[in-house]
């Protein structure tokens, strides 16, 4: 699959991104490091390079191991969205009737939502929350684009001869579907999932600026944006950052999600 | 006409009912704490008849039809009377945002397909890429720390200035527009970057189509043939994509109230998490429903008055 320029520049953002999630802690200085009650709120310097928090923690360390939290969630939440959407799209659109108007009806009613009061109406039931607990959140609001998306294509592929042939030489239809269908609609289903990545990490450092989310002892890039809001005045650095960090790491995924889809549609206009 | 906004109007208001109903029945969920704190608040006598949504859902329901959502847990005060005192606050932030969005929007997006290939395309096409994925709470904070700390110019937060001072009327006016500009800047941004980016793209597709080369061909003014020509194929979408928005609106509306300290329902209902004051969560969802589907009847309005296939009911496939 050859790459456009948009698929080249999302996935290096995107793994320099990961990388820097994964190793990045671990190659900072010792020196770079904060240490609580040592020096609070020290402008960028050399020796931290984004300067440090209220309680003298390193802003890019926080922020390294933010990347961490943020990315594990939103990829996470994405992948349960998926998977609740696509079994909910697949057996719409194979079963029809009224299995199809009860799942679109949850669809539109669902949809018709803010999902902002959606993530915050939840977490009031939940609680102060865990990693799954936040995954289980975002995913619950966030997985009826991808059911529409698949009963769409489902329905299109149905009348084919495709899912016939597979019936006539014998297969159930269970089998058929998940054998035939499937492979045909995975490639739109992980486009579109490329492209909810960013949605994701939108709504879990909302939910961490609003101060919901995960605990406030977990570094999340919501919660720094907060920390960094309330020393707005004396701090500007605590705030910036982080919010450079979601805006990259999200057009990082769009910029994949787009490029993915380029690529898909020049091979099928190849055939 | 009349036939399709009844059926309409009837949709809306099961949706609302559905919501009302479902966060109504979601609140039984809610954790032993919040239930045994909302006992107290009915044992302390806030309101003996109050409903208590964790009880029953249908007294909930009952009372929320007779326009009584139960008393705060918080403030002591009927649900319904905080919102009231709210919603103007909401609506003033949401459609000055809704404005901008459109203002924005639809100018960077005509520019953009107007001028295609100008030397200010690409920045301003990738600038809009990039907007997109901004965090709203984010956006504003970093507005208020250009806009108000370092410059000065603006104010912070709240929704007008000292309470005390003496102003005419207009000095009032001018200075809560002040106040709104950047939260309503911080809410329509977002949105404006997503109708730009799609008007130029279906634009672009106008242009090179028969109908845009046939007025071309007409010799009528390429300013008139990209606003009449043009610009009326892509209004229909363009209608269903600001219809899709409003509940990213109005969500958005809980963030950039909290960030500017606009005390509206969003910021009510934020703060209604944290004292774990169910009534006001459930009264302000009930509230962000209504809105939400007042503004898809607006989209669908717009859709019919834009197109008379749908005003004469021929729509059904």
């Amino acid at each position: 699959m050859r790459g456009g320029p948009r698929l080249i520049a999302g996935a290096l953002l995107v793994g320099i991104l990961v990388l820097s999630g994964a190793v990045g802690p671990l190659l900072l200085a010792p020196a770079a490091r904060g240490e609580i009650g040592a020096q609070s709120l020290e402008p960028p310097s050399r020796s931290h390079l984004l300067g440090t928090d209220n309680l003298g923690m390193d802003v890019l360390e926080r922020l390294l191991l933010g990347a961490r939290t943020s990315l594990l969630v939103a990829c996470l939440a994405v992948l349960g969205a998926t998977l609740i959407g696509a079994s909910a799209g697949l057996g719409a659109g194979l079963l029809g009737g009224l299995a199809d108007t009860a799942v679109m009806r949850t669809v539109d009613y669902a949809s018709a939502f803010p999902q902002v009061m959606l993530v915050i109406f939840l977490s009031t039931l939940w609680g102060e929350g865990s990693v799954p607990v936040v995954v289980a959140i975002i995913a619950a609001t966030t997985w009826m684009s991808t059911a529409r998306l698949v009963r769409a294509e489902v329905l299109s592929l149905r009348e084919t001869e495709l899912l016939a042939a597979a019936v006539a030489s014998g297969a159930s239809r269970l089998r058929a579907a998940l054998a035939h269908l499937l492979p045909n609609v995975m490639g739109v289903v992980i486009v579109a999932a490329t492209l909810r990545v960013g949605n994701a990490i939108l709504l879990e450092t909302s939910l961490g600026f609003l101060g919901l989310g995960l605990p406030e002892e977990t570094p999340t890039w919501g919660r720094m944006i907060l920390d960094g809001w309330r020393q707005l005045r004396s701090a500007w650095w605590i705030a910036t950052f982080p919010g450079i960090a979601i805006t990259l790491a999200t057009v990082g995924f769009n910029l994949l999600g787009d490029g993915l889809g380029d690529a898909q549609r020049i091979r099928r206009r190849r055939g | 006409m009349l036939a399709w906004s009844a059926r309409r109007l009837a949709g809306a208001v099961v949706l609302v009912v559905l919501v009302a109903l479902g966060s109504a029945l979601v609140a039984q969920l809610v954790p032993g704490d919040a239930r045994d704190l909302l006992a107290e608040g009915t044992r302390r006598g806030a309101s003996a008849r109050a409903p208590d949504p964790a009880a029953s859902p249908w007294r909930w329901l009952a009372g929320a039809a007779r326009g009584d959502l139960g008393q705060s847990l918080k403030y002591r005060q009927p649900v319904a009377a905080l919102i009231a005192e709210r919603i103007p606050r909401t609506l003033a932030l949401t459609v000055s945002g809704v404005a901008i969005q459109l203002l924005v929007g639809l100018g960077a997006g005509l520019v953009l397909a107007a001028r295609r290939g100008k030397w200010y395309d690409g920045p301003l096409s990738s600038t809009l890429y990039v907007l997109d994925a901004v965090p709203a709470f984010w956006l504003g904070i970093m507005l208020i720390l250009v806009f108000a700390v370092q410059l000065g110019w603006l104010p912070i937060s709240g929704t007008t200035g000292d309470p005390f001072a003496e102003r005419t009327l207009f000095e009032e006016l001018a200075e809560r527009a002040r106040h709104l500009v950047l939260p309503a800047l911080t809410l329509g941004l977002g949105g404006a970057a997503v109708i730009a980016r799609f008007l130029r793209n279906s634009l672009l597709d106008a242009l090179s189509s028969g109908f845009v080369l046939a007025a071309r061909a007409e010799g009528i003014p390429e300013r008139r043939v990209v606003l009449r020509s043009a610009f009326r194929a892509s209004l229909l979408p363009l209608i269903t994509i600001f219809g899709l928005s409003f509940p990213g609106l109005l969500g958005g509306a809980v963030i950039v109230e909290r960030v500017f300290g606009w005390p509206g329902i969003g910021d009510l209902a934020a703060d209604a998490v944290f004292s774990r004051d169910v009534p006001v969560i459930m009264g302000t969802n009930l509230m962000f429903a209504v809105l939400v589907v007042a503004g898809n009847l607006v989209a669908d309005a717009l859709y019919a008055a834009a197109d008379p296939r749908i005003r004469l009911g021929r729509s059904e496939r």
